[in-house]
């Protein structure tokens, strides 16, 4: 397939897309309105379960053939992502653990029923940061070390070779969304104050996404190049006394481009943007601290290199 | 994936490890160098202030003419200078306290970094020469007054032909052999901010003043989906016209029936981005078609 017509088929999946979001919205909006004005909120769970069913018949085997088509599979997500927020709409005047009860509820089955990984990492996103909220009204670290320690295991995954390669490709989605709710749990609020309830569990989260990393490279590297256990252990530590949401993005790049996994690769990337952008509003610290614990995170960064890998730091 | 392999002397796994620590290394200590900057700017005199910036672009611009660097490196240290042109020119305006109006900074960042994106000869250096320009074209209709500009809300068709005289230009120069230009990836970008700007203005209710609008907005319609439909397929922005299009309809149909029950809104509206999505995708799927069988 030449250039141009990947680019063709981007341009038809793009107006696919696009439209059956669209598509989606407005028969939302047509079947929610019209129920609610008649029959109130059971009417909208009604429709949720609808939506669900809808997206689960979608995403049969049996469709297969039509699931290539961009529309149909943009319509399976927008319909599978309606499902479970128009279920939160409905039971809105219960107590808000039954709110997330029925949304989870929603989401693993879902999860369950549509084997789409996207399908899947949206209804785990939802999920994790339903049950992050959830726990956050019992205190951030409690809801911390659940996720992380949630992510620890799915990101350890890969390296667990008995897994099956079905359970793996299964529990994929689910790791990538707890390794996108600890670096978003390791982020450095903007306020002093909440860096007060925070910081703990950012050195918690990162102290873990460390131990992960050690531990796929403890089982998946080289005997002989099992000094990567260590150089992850340094940079988890390096994180519980300096910027502890940038080393643990480094992290996870780290691992992704180990696992030569471009998904996991560009999250690491991009959190690391949004904590070093983060890190500069950070209010706890003076501007010339963080200068200070940057460049010094920097140089043993790089101090580490000469240690690792001594015959390419002399090389470059 | 990567697997262990101890039969191999260096596992490529190891080898990104060791460059990812580099780079995160040198990008850590260069974060912290500008945390410092910033901390110690207020102290700073203008002066040094105005050096710091122009050291930065003459530093660019200098390390651009070294042949040992790569092409594409010099092409980014050039796109850099010009970049910090516009540092340069804020600095200037915040230690001089000129008084001039926004559209001023960027009108004049938009001339002076002409000539290091015309040196650069890269689609990336031109997308950002034209996102300069047309903020400048967009500042200028709010800031000047109302005499220069008789009527609001035309800033957006600024924006809009900021970014088509611009497209246009690298069509003319790409169609004289500009052998960089040859995939113009840009193309979606600038069909999407050449007419999108002119629907947005179609949204505003004081637009029926101008009906010569509607005509110009159709015009060019007409234009790109006869020039990229006939002459060469180019289904980026055939989509990007029809989406626009499709978008029109459907906020125009919206408007016109919200007064009515609104549930015959919405499955109306729904029924109209089922059809014109389908109608749409096959339609592009057809020039396609027709354009391979053509060649």
């Amino acid at each position: 397939m030449n250039e141009r017509d990947d680019d063709s088929i981007s341009a038809l999946a793009f107006v696919a897309g696009i439209g059956a979001w669209l598509t989606t919205c407005f028969c939302t909006g047509f079947l929610g309105v019209a129920g609610v004005a008649s029959l109130g909120e059971p009417y909208t769970l009604f429709v949720a379960v609808l939506f669900g069913f809808a997206a689960i018949a979608m995403a049969h085997p049996r469709y297969a053939s039509h699931q290539e088509s961009p529309f149909f599979a943009q319509l399976i997500l927008s319909f599978a992502f309606t499902s479970p927020v128009l279920a939160a709409v409905a039971v809105m005047s219960m107590e808000k653990p039954a709110i997330f009860g029925v949304m989870s509820f929603f989401c693993s089955l879902l999860y369950l029923l549509i084997e789409r990984p996207v399908v899947r990492f949206g209804m785990a996103a939802i999920w994790v940061a339903t049950i992050c909220a959830l726990l956050y009204k019992h205190g951030a670290v409690t809801a911390v070390l659940f996720v992380v320690l949630l992510a620890l295991p799915a990101v350890l995954y890969a390296g667990k070779r008995w897994i099956s390669t079905s359970i793996r490709d299964g529990l994929a989605p689910l790791s990538y969304a707890c390794v996108v709710a600890a670096l978003a749990l390791c982020i450095e609020p903007v306020s002093a104050e909440l860096w007060e309830h925070f910081e703990v569990s950012a050195k918690i989260a990162t102290a873990i996404i460390a131990a992960a990393c050690a531990g796929v490279a403890f089982l998946e590297a080289p005997a002989q190049q099992r000094r990567l256990v260590a150089v992850a252990a340094a940079i988890g530590a390096l994180g519980l006394v300096s910027t502890a949401g940038i080393l643990a993005a480094l992290l996870i790049t780290a691992l992704g481009t180990w696992r030569d996994d471009f998904t996991a690769t560009a999250l690491g990337t991009a959190a690391l943007c949004a904590h070093l952008i983060s890190y500069y509003y950070f209010l706890d610290v003076t501007l010339l601290a963080k200068s200070g614990i940057l460049v010094a995170s920097g140089a043993i960064l790089l101090a580490l290199r000469a240690v690792a890998f001594p015959k390419e730091a002399a090389d470059a | 994936m990567f697997h262990a392999d101890t039969s191999e002397p260096e596992h490529p796994g190891l080898i990104w490890a060791s460059r990812i620590l580099l780079f995160y290394g040198v990008a850590l200590i260069l974060a912290g160098i500008i945390f410092f900057v910033a901390y110690n700017l207020d102290d700073l005199t203008g002066l040094s202030k105005l050096m710091l910036a122009q050291a930065a672009i003459l530093g660019c611009a200098a390390a651009s003419t070294a042949q040992r660097l790569s092409a594409t490196v010099r092409n980014v240290l050039k796109i850099a200078a010009a970049t910090l042109i516009g540092a340069f020119l804020a600095v200037f305006g915040q230690v001089y306290q000129t008084g001039a109006d926004a559209w001023q900074l960027f009108a004049a960042w938009t001339v002076l970094m002409v000539p290091f994106i015309v040196l650069a000869r890269s689609q990336g250096g031109w997308l950002l020469f034209t996102i300069v320009a047309s903020i400048g074209a967009s500042l200028y209709w709010q800031q000047t007054p109302d005499a220069v500009h008789p009527v609001d809300n035309l800033e957006t068709t600024g924006v809009a032909f900021v970014w088509g005289v611009v497209w246009f230009g690298l069509e003319w120069w790409r169609a004289r052999g500009g052998a960089w230009l040859q995939s113009l990836w840009t193309r979606g970008a600038f069909a999407l901010f050449t007419f999108s700007p002119l629907i947005v203005v179609l949204f505003y209710e004081d637009m029926l003043d101008v009906p010569g609008h509607v005509v110009l907005t159709m015009v060019v319609a007409a234009v790109l989906v006869a020039r990229f439909s006939l002459k060469t397929v180019d289904r980026a922005v055939l989509a990007v016209v029809g989406l626009n299009l499709l978008v029109l309809v459907l906020g125009k149909v919206g408007a016109a029936l919200i007064d009515e029950d609104i549930y015959i809104m919405f499955l109306v509206l729904t029924l109209i981005a089922l059809a014109g999505t389908a109608g749409l995708v096959s339609l592009l799927r057809r020039l396609g078609a027709e354009a391979e069988v053509v060649e």
